[in-house]
């Protein structure tokens, strides 16, 4: 069996391989994650030291020839949050790790302080510890270069950068694409700062692995395989749209509504959203003959990607997606592309949240630090963060410091965590999910704005907020699972798509689940991590909105957030 | 009386309609009473596309009726991002 666990112990430097116990059997990504930190991290540990520990795990399905299976979960206790958290990414490296038969890496103990190290695994899957003191304070698209100069252009980077070292709480793991940039983040929660706590600067993967866990039944899967791509394909959002726009596409509809939280949720509308909108950006890409329908991720069918590019054509960042979007123009007031891709390549670089940063940098404009709508502010302000300056690594540390700082209320976070491009008063049901999900406010774990885009559900309502929040986070905790992307799932949840992936995951681990196994699973995983939050000393009364979504009504609709607290409590009472 | 809309399209619908000018919207004139399934019929474009029909900040059914006047924008539905 080729299935295993890589132990990395950072104090003793030492690594060993062991068999999956049959507890953890069916587990991937997420569940994986969770299950495991739920089992051996102490709830009440300092996430910052040696007690916690940092496990990435690619999906159940990942390194197998299923398309969009790409996602690695990196799971720990969050020093942003003080809960259990799981923040996944794109790129290649869940695909790599799959190739390796690698279940999940976990990494231990903590190096001395001041030391740095890198783990690397090639593609015969031996392990090593290296020095990394040379990139002591090195930004992620140098580090990754240098990375791939000395292993070989065929190796998958996971890292940190500055923000990581200075253990802020917004600090991200990047992790690179398929054109070997450091673009896409495990950004939520701070898992930046855990790796450098752990005193580990980068983890690379060599590419080409060929000891994946046999497919059990590799006819049916090449079969459910195909039946998968086709849904896909077939789905207007994955298929048509996605290519297209991108999770960009989200600005338009979201400002129609008036849900699109500005000038740190003062507004739902952003003056000038059309300026920052999909249609906008992928005009301007265009133009300027940068990519649009690009690919990030390994074995992508989507392409949701793009590469943003200056008036000379020249690279700026990739991919400028939805949440950034709105976090560094709509919650700052800056309606203008070049200067929020600017902002993304510069978060990305220096290792830290877009979302979590974005919404810092607008508790501070709405502090009267600056203007909102200042650009060229707003990007110094980011560029201290690298710097290490003292406002610097209170931005840093995420919206509560700033907010702290500045004797501001009107943080809009939940456990800490920067509320997503959703305001909860516009659209109710994302408020449960902020609420509720025991990773602090979330924009994937249970996002309600299909439903209200379908006309399933009125946004301004508390009727049949919960049900649908509840629904979509046990679907989401289950899907997060497996690697596959969002972007691919939403093709996958019903009718034939959801048919062929059920068998795929059947023919891959030999096993008999039927549909009713899918929200089984999400419970699971779900129970595990609201046990942890639990022990940590989390309470119900920690699942509430800041008080300002439900005093403060938020134009054009003027309605505030009205989910009572008793419904609220039920969302994930299982 | 017709009703005379200026109907802003979103996401791959512009693609639809070559001469589509986002400033000044795509020109729709529809019977009085004209309802949203009546405006996606004028502009040809089926509702199995998940069409999302919008104006003044409120997400409309199919059987809602359009004003004169009223600002409408059509989007296609996205689950997240």
């Amino acid at each position: 069996m080729a299935v295993k666990f890589l132990r990395v112990n950072m104090t003793e430097k030492r690594i060993v391989a062991e068999d999956v116990p049959e507890e953890y059997r069916f587990l991937g990504g997420r569940g994986l994650t969770s299950i495991m930190i739920n089992a051996e991290v102490p709830p009440k540990c300092d996430p910052l030291g040696p007690e916690n520990k940092l496990i990435f795990a690619p999906g159940l399905l990942s390194g197998t020839p299923l398309v969009n299976t790409s996602r690695i979960s990196i799971g720990a206790k969050s020093p942003l949050t003080g809960t259990i958290k799981e923040s996944n990414a794109g790129g290649t490296a869940a695909a790599d790790l799959g190739h390796l038969g690698i279940t999940a890496v976990i990494v231990e103990g903590q190096a001395p302080e001041g030391e740095l190290c890198l783990l690397r695994i090639n593609k015969q899957g031996e392990a090593q510890l290296l020095a990394a003191q040379d990139y002591k304070g090195m930004k992620t698209y140098e580090l990754t270069k240098n990375m791939r100069s000395r292993f070989g252009e065929k190796n998958s980077v996971l890292c940190i950068g500055p923000a990581g070292e200075y253990q802020l709480r917004s600090a991200s793991i990047q992790t690179t694409d398929v054109d070997g940039r450091p673009c896409r983040a495990a950004g939520r929660g701070g898992l930046g700062a855990v790796m450098g706590a752990k005193g580990l600067k980068a983890f690379v993967v060599e590419q080409g692995g060929k000891s994946a866990d046999a497919i059990v039944n590799p006819e049916a899967f090449k079969e459910a395989a195909r039946a998968v791509a086709k849904a896909i394909k077939a789905h207007p959002m994955s298929g048509s749209m996605m290519p297209a726009l991108g999770t960009a596409g989200l600005v338009a509809p979201v400002n129609a509504m008036g849900a699109f939280p500005s000038y740190n949720a003062r507004k739902g509308i952003l003056d000038d959203w059309e300026k920052i909108s999909g249609e906008a950006m992928a005009e301007i890409i265009q133009k300027r003959g940068g990519k649009t329908a690009h690919v990030g991720c390994a074995q992508c069918i989507i392409h949701c990607s793009n590469e943003f590019v200056d008036e000379q054509g020249k690279y700026v960042t990739s991919s400028l997606e939805y949440e950034t979007i709105w976090a560094m123009g709509g919650m700052t007031g800056v309606a203008d592309l070049d200067t929020i891709a600017r902002l993304d390549f510069l978060c990305d670089d220096i290792g830290v949240d877009t979302m979590n940063t974005g919404v810092a940098v607008a508790v501070a404009l709405d502090s009267g630090y600056r203007q909102f709508g200042d650009g060229a502010a707003v990007i110094e302000m980011v560029e201290e963060i690298a710097r290490g300056t003292a406002f610097g690594r209170i931005l840093g540390n995420g919206p509560v410091a700033v907010g702290k700082y500045f004797n501001n209320p009107r943080v809009p976070v939940v456990k800490g965590q920067s509320i997503a491009a959703y305001d909860p008063r516009a659209m109710q049901g994302n408020g449960v999910t902020y609420a509720t999900c025991p990773m602090g406010a979330d924009h994937t774990a249970g996002n309600v704005v299909g439903e209200y885009l379908e006309q399933k559900l009125d946004p301004l309502k508390a009727e049949g907020q919960v049900e649908a929040s509840r629904n979509l986070q046990i679907g989401v905790a289950a899907v997060d699972c497996t690697g596959m992307c969002f972007m691919a799932a939403v093709a996958l949840v019903s009718g034939e798509g959801g048919e062929a992936f059920l068998k795929a995951i059947n023919a891959k681990l030999g096993s008999q689940l039927g549909p009713e196994d899918i929200p089984t699973l999400g419970i699971r995983v779900l129970k595990a991590e609201r046990k942890f939050n639990k022990r940590a000393g989390f309470t119900e009364a920690d699942d509430r909105l800041p008080q300002f979504f439900y005093q403060e009504p938020l134009p054009p609709h003027n309605t505030i957030f009205s989910v009572s607290d008793a419904d609220i409590d039920r969302t994930l009472a299982f | 009386m017709a009703v005379e809309l200026s109907v802003r399209l979103y996401g791959t619908l512009r693609e639809r309609f070559p001469s589509y000018c986002h400033s000044e919207g795509q020109r729709v004139v529809l019977p009085d009473n004209a309802t949203v399934e009546d405006l996606l019929g004028a502009l040809g474009i089926a509702r199995s596309d998940v069409l999302v029909v919008s104006t003044n900040g409120r997400i409309l059914k199919a059987d809602d009726t359009i004003r004169s006047g009223d600002g409408v924008n059509i989007f296609q539905s996205i689950l997240g991002g």
